[in-house]
């Protein structure tokens, strides 16, 4: 189901109802929003509800037997095991679904290329979108109970935790002891924070219709898939234009799966926050995937050693953790080099600044132009890296960004005002100081009722009649 | 597996918040980090009175506890509406929302934004009600459009029903006139259609004639969904030979079944007047496995009546496409992973077959067995000329990857410059 379309539409008015009906008697209403969310998510395939019941099931498993362990003198041992047992699953699971055909298929080729042919079986499964999110809750779920940062959560508390579905197919992350403890007693009916949820909806709407679908069907799919078509001028356009469309499309959906949960009581982490006003890679990974980032961070970077082993395993790292990182968005050769790139930029960032630390210079940025021209730069570093992540192959990726120089005879008519338009608003959106949203936000709560009913009405009829017709699905789904 | 520095209690040292202590730096979130419940402890791990203890909880408190106090955490959680910015959950602690760019790492506790009034589920529910009916009744004609174009069945003939009085009270209040100004604004009103008597009859036709880099082989592709990869994958290739000047349109969900979602007929007729293609190559299909409405009545998909329908409708294309002496490459589908869409697909490319050989001109050109395995048999993954695995097909067991998009287009060239005379590339 996807969320701007009129069946989700009609799908949520119900859940709302039943949610807040249900809510004072909070064990129905769990068994209620289970049955919701699994509904939502057998609407691509009942298949996909089976893989998430069977890895419900075994992740509580697993982090019961943790917690009995840790609770035994002498049981270390015991949960560690379980804790290798959990871990194993759940990423034999994901490797099972989403690797293994990439691996086998990789090592064939080499094996291939030294004459051993030797041709493994493929699994060839429909794989469960968002079946990367749903892996990553788990996991950090037994993780954080190994290292007695939470306690199992009852069956059902778990199994709305990783069923919920504003958050089911692609995120924000919610770690188990960010969600959990909301269950733990019903939402207060009279206190939904309408203001906020609606503006983030409709924003979210608007960011996704308006500008990404936009951009994607007037120059971006045209510059990836027919490179040798399109001059420098639109290549380059087509480039920044993916690199908007990928954040209006992703971070829309965050923020309308968060303005869904405020509807229903529940607060979400936030996902990204204006990621183009970075001024280095760092900082862009502090506000780009917050929740993906976050949990790189504490449960792959830190366990690798993180800073804390010397300077050149620190950029090892950071390589390491990013290479994964890539590889975790999908199985090809295109995301690790996304990755790959992210990560040596990283390293390089970390190293240019230890070297300025070392020598008693003080950090670069200090004059409002020093501030610009280090968010072009790295505007421009993490387009370039979408153009991988973006393009078929890494051939086709190099093929588009040869075109920047290839492609210099002529303009072209692809760039039209209207994407030129989109991608400025695209980018300025993320310049607009807080306080202002939050105003918006404020007055929006504070016009009551009607004042938010004759809102919807007219920002969804502009989002609809504006938009083109029929619903695009979200990037960040196939992840 | 976390190393023994991390996961040890005694080991693992906590964040300490220096900028330079982990990866991204985010010093109120590393302060979050809950701290490593100490066993040797004695304190009374009761929680408050009056409040059930419940897991995941415990948690939170000591999370909350190392900035804020016990107090206040109990208090955020007993009253969703108070403190919202320091209740958010961790991540977004310090990390602000989307929308601003606020600097990451101020503690929660400094970014205090106008306070929100909090409204009732009811009161919501009713905004919710009255803003989807409102704009219901302005977007009346496009939503009934888009439900029009849903396969024919109980579903979409409820949806009608529902929508009819709305659709009648928006014309009625005229509250179709915003929608209305806002597609003239944007120039979306469909322009004149062109007839077929336009499309002359030369009287030397367009095939055979020598092709050259001057006077290139004008080539139209149309399609659904499936001609979105395949069509750019031709128009690259062909274009590639300087030979030939490509024009690619594909409109998704669309087909020969339902005219009323959208007219090919009539686009292909103004296409044939405004481009004046030499040659068109067409890929329909993969949506056209429907229901079909014909004359008042719903032919299930498969049934005689049905076939005979949908053939009339292929021989037409095939007749408004061949005038002047055009060539037409009609694509059958390739072989596709469910067994049932399969089966309609098999029976929609038999069609396609039968109908080329009745109509001079126009060349059917079979990919089932390009793109089938060593058995004959639906596979993601084939191997390309240099023997390597290459995944052709996408995620959904229908439409290609770029790899099997080439793969199909390039076994569709060959016919076609076979057909023109045109040199094959190396």
């Amino acid at each position: 189901m996807l969320f701007p379309t009129i069946t989700f539409a009609v799908f949520f008015l119900v859940v709302y109802v039943a949610n807040w009906l249900l809510m004072p008697r909070l064990r129905l209403w769990k068994w209620m929003i289970i049955a919701a969310s699994y509904v939502f998510y057998g609407w691509w395939d009942w298949w996909f509800v089976l893989v998430l019941v069977a890895t419900t099931l075994l992740n509580q498993l697993v982090g019961m037997q943790i917690a009995r362990a840790r609770a035994r003198r002498g049981g270390a041992g015991a949960a560690r095991s379980w804790l290798i047992l959990g871990v194993v699953v759940n990423l034999g699971a994901l490797g099972c679904l989403k690797y293994f055909d990439f691996f086998a298929v990789s090592l064939d080729d080499v094996l291939h290329s030294l004459g051993l042919g030797a041709p493994l079986p493929l699994l060839q499964i429909v794989l469960p979108v968002g079946i990367s999110f749903l892996v990553f809750r788990m996991l950090s779920y037994v993780i954080d109970i190994y290292r007695g940062d939470l306690e199992p959560a009852p069956a059902l508390d778990f199994a709305v935790y990783t069923a919920f579905f504003p958050y089911l197919l692609a995120g924000p992350i919610a770690r188990g002891r960010e969600f959990l403890p909301q269950l733990t007693m019903p939402r207060d009916p009279h206190r939904v924070d309408a203001g906020r949820a609606f503006m983030l909806i409709l924003g979210g709407l608007a960011k996704k219709i308006l500008i990404a679908d936009y951009l994607a069907t007037n120059l971006v799919n045209g510059v990836f898939a027919s490179p040798q078509s399109y001059s420098s001028w639109e290549t380059l356009w087509g480039i920044c234009a993916y690199s908007v469309q990928i954040y209006c499309d992703f971070s829309a959906y965050s923020d309308i799966a968060i303005g869904i949960s405020l509807l229903l009581g529940f607060e979400l982490p936030e996902n990204f926050n204006a990621p183009y006003t970075g001024r280095s890679i760092q900082d862009f990974w502090r506000r780009w995937h917050i929740t993906l980032s976050s949990w790189l961070r504490d449960y792959l970077y830190i366990p690798l050693g993180g800073n804390r082993r010397g300077r050149g395993r620190t950029y090892l790292n950071l390589i390491l953790t990013f290479l994964l990182a890539g590889l975790w968005h999908g199985a090809g050769w295109t995301f690790v080099f996304w990755g790959g790139m992210h990560g040596v930029g990283l390293a390089l960032e970390r190293a240019r600044s230890d070297a300025r630390r070392a020598r008693g210079l003080p950090e670069p940025g200090a004059t409002a132009g020093a501030r610009a021209l280090q968010r072009l730069a790295v505007f421009a570093f993490v387009s370039v890296a979408w153009v991988f992540f973006r393009a078929d192959s890494i051939g086709a990726a190099f093929s588009v960004l040869w075109r920047l120089v290839a492609g210099l005879g002529s303009i072209g008519s692809a760039v039209t005002w209207p994407v030129v338009g989109l991608v400025c608003l695209g980018i300025a959106i993320q310049y607009i100081p807080r306080r202002f949203m939050e105003r918006l936000e404020a007055g929006l709560a504070g016009v009551g009722w009607a004042g938010q009913a004759a809102a919807l009405a007219i920002a969804l009829f502009l989002i609809d009649t504006l938009g083109a017709q029929g619903a695009a699905e979200f990037l960040y789904f196939k992840f | 597996m976390p190393d023994d520095d991390h996961e040890n209690g005694a080991g693992r040292r906590p964040f300490d918040g220096r900028p330079e202590d982990d990866l991204f730096t985010w010093d109120d979130m590393a302060r979050a980090q809950p701290p490593r419940p100490d066993r040797s402890r004695s304190e009374d791990p009761r929680p408050p009175e009056g409040i059930e203890h419940r897991p995941g909880l415990k948690d939170a408190t000591q999370r909350f506890a190392a900035d804020d106090g016990l107090g206040d955490e109990w208090d955020e959680w007993l009253d969703p509406g108070e403190g919202a910015q320091r209740r958010a959950p961790r991540a977004a602690r310090g990390l602000g929302e989307s929308g601003g760019p606020g600097p990451p790492g101020r503690p929660p506790g400094q970014r205090k934004g106008p306070r929100r009034r909090k409204a009732s589920a009811g009161a919501v529910l009713v905004a919710m009600l009255i803003g989807f009916f409102v704009a219901g009744l302005l977007d009346a004609k496009a939503i009934e459009t888009d439900v029009k174009g849903e396969p024919l069945g109980a579903w979409r003939s409820i949806e009608l029903a529902l929508l009819s009085p709305m659709t009648a009270l928006s014309g009625a209040l005229r509250l179709d006139g915003p929608a209305e100004a806002l597609n003239a604004m944007l120039g979306r009103e469909e322009g004149p259609h062109h007839s077929l008597t336009e499309v002359k009859n030369k009287a030397k036709p367009k095939w055979p004639r020598v092709i050259t880099r001057k006077r290139p082989l004008r080539l139209y592709i149309v399609g659904d969904s499936m001609a979105q990869v395949f069509g750019s994958s031709l128009e690259n290739l062909a274009e590639d030979t300087h030979l030939v000047k490509a024009k690619l349109e594909y409109k998704i969900s669309s087909g020969l079944t339902r005219p009323d979602y959208f007219d090919w007929p009539q686009r292909l007729i103004d296409q044939l007047v405004e481009y004046d293609p030499d040659a068109t190559t067409v890929l329909f299909g993969a949506n056209d496995g429907q229901n079909v409405l014909y004359k008042g009545k719903v032919l299930e998909v498969g049934s005689k009546a049905w076939q005979e329908v949908y053939q009339t409708r292929v021989g037409r294309a095939m007749r408004i496409l061949t005038r002047g002496g055009r060539r037409v490459f009609w694509v059958g589908n390739p072989i596709m992973r469910d067994a049932g869409y399969r089966e309609r697909i098999a029976m929609m490319d038999h069609i396609y077959e039968a109908e080329a050989a009745k109509h001079p001109g126009v060349t059917f050109i079979n990919t089932w067995r390009l793109m089938a395995n060593g058995k004959g048999s639906y596979a993601e993954y084939l191997r390309d000329d240099d023997g390597d695995q290459v995944l052709m097909r996408a995620p959904d067991g229908i439409h290609l990857t770029r790899a099997g998009g080439d793969r199909m287009a390039q076994g569709v060239l060959d016919v076609i410059e076979k057909d023109w005379g045109i040199p094959q590339q190396p």
